[in-house]
């Protein structure tokens, strides 16, 4: 196949005095010569990829399989009824906080309410509902109903303030309505 | 055979054009090409595999370190939960998931008594007002209408009482007239603003 014998007599310097020059003959020089370094480095790459990608695989099965041990403990029926019960109790516990904190106490207001009614006013009805007051009053002194509409009014903490005062013979009537200020 | 005699001009044609230089340019060229289109379809594909599976690796490790705190959370609310389970099951009193409001009856009846007040009725209801400022994520607002009869010098600390109860209801209406019964006592409507879960297995 080569012909590696037939070397020429010729004094021509330009020619090498081996020369082969069939197709297969140069093939080998060349791959002996430089292809032998393009071929170690393209193996050095091929090995490298190899040996990486098999040491990854390595490192992902050994997690896929921790990671489904695990799937697997947490899927345990009675593990997930705990961890349900505990989110539940999460839940409740943070809406607790959120009603102990947020909700306004009503039984002040109405305290407030009642304690600030002047003694010369009589209370004959209180009504209380959706942060809306309605008295119902009597009295004998217009003065003090003028008083308390005044206390009303210039607390900053009621708004909308209507009185309404009827007159019968020598009592007074009032029947108040206002709003409380929500913050 | 005679050998043909070259000048310096056709030497250098020659080695211009000489055959082994164009093979050798061949060779190389189609190493070059071979060495490309291995790159290409054998190199390229393992490393866009080892690129996926770091990605797999990477997801794996976050999703190992979610799970491992999961467990380990879990484990310590266990604990925690054998600790203060006896205070959790009053929950159940207080928030009833049935719909079940004997520890609000058993509380409303002292409170009363203590006030000098009397119990005429007391109902439950679906709340229907719109005072509510704050969104609850389990807890459903209830309704209970109390009707009572008692002095108004006690009426205050009885609205209290009623507020402190350990279930945080909220007196949302309150009314009374000055008219008295043969005993002397005033009746009172007082409606309160209650919690319950509306979710019967919230506790199992």
């Amino acid at each position: 196949m080569f012909k590696f014998g037939k070397q020429s007599q010729s004094i021509d310097f330009l020619q090498p005095s081996y020369s082969p020059t069939d197709v297969w003959s140069t093939a080998y020089i060349w791959l002996t010569n430089v292809g032998k370094y393009l071929l170690i480095a393209v193996e050095v790459l091929v090995l490298g990829v190899f040996f990486s990608r098999f040491i990854l695989d390595r490192q992902n099965n050994d997690l896929t399989e921790e990671v489904n041990a695990k799937v697997t403990l947490l899927s345990n029926e009675s593990w997930q009824k705990n961890a349900a019960i505990y989110e539940n109790y999460q839940y409740l516990l943070s809406d607790v906080k959120t009603v102990k904190e947020k909700q306004i106490i009503n039984s002040v207001k109405v305290s407030e309410l009642i304690s600030g009614i002047p003694s010369s006013l009589h209370l004959s009805s209180f009504g209380f509902s959706a942060n809306k007051i309605t008295l119902r009053l009597t009295s004998n002194s217009l003065n003090s109903i003028k008083d308390y509409e005044s206390s009303l009014k210039n607390n900053p903490n009621y708004s909308n303030v209507v009185f309404s005062i009827d007159k019968s013979d020598d009592e007074i009537n009032v029947s108040v309505n206002f709003g409380f200020v929500i913050d | 055979m005679e050998r043909k005699r070259l000048n310096t001009e056709e030497y250098i044609k020659f080695i211009k054009e000489s055959p082994e230089k164009k093979r050798g340019y061949i060779f190389a060229g189609t190493t070059v090409l071979v060495s490309i289109l291995l790159i290409i379809f054998a190199v390229r594909p393992t490393i866009v595999t080892i690129t996926g599976i770091n990605a797999s690796i990477k997801e794996k490790n976050r999703l190992n370190t979610a799970l491992d705190a999961k467990i380990s959370t879990l484990n310590k609310l266990d604990k925690q939960f054998q600790d203060i389970g006896t205070d959790l099951n009053d929950l159940k009193l207080i928030y009833p998931a049935d719909g079940n409001f004997s520890l609000l009856l058993a509380n409303i009846n002292p409170i009363l008594s203590r006030n000098g007040f009397f119990l005429n009725g007391i109902s439950f209801d679906k709340y229907s007002d719109k005072n509510i400022s704050f969104t609850p994520k389990v807890l459903v607002p209830w309704s209970v209408k109390i009707s009572t009869k008692g002095k108004t010098a006690n009426v205050i600390n009885l609205l209290k009482d009623l507020e402190a109860m350990p279930m945080f209801p909220v007196i949302e209406s309150f009314s009374y007239t000055d008219q008295k019964d043969e005993s002397g006592l005033t009746n009172y409507s007082i409606n309160m603003r209650i919690y319950k879960i509306d979710n019967a297995n919230f506790y199992e």
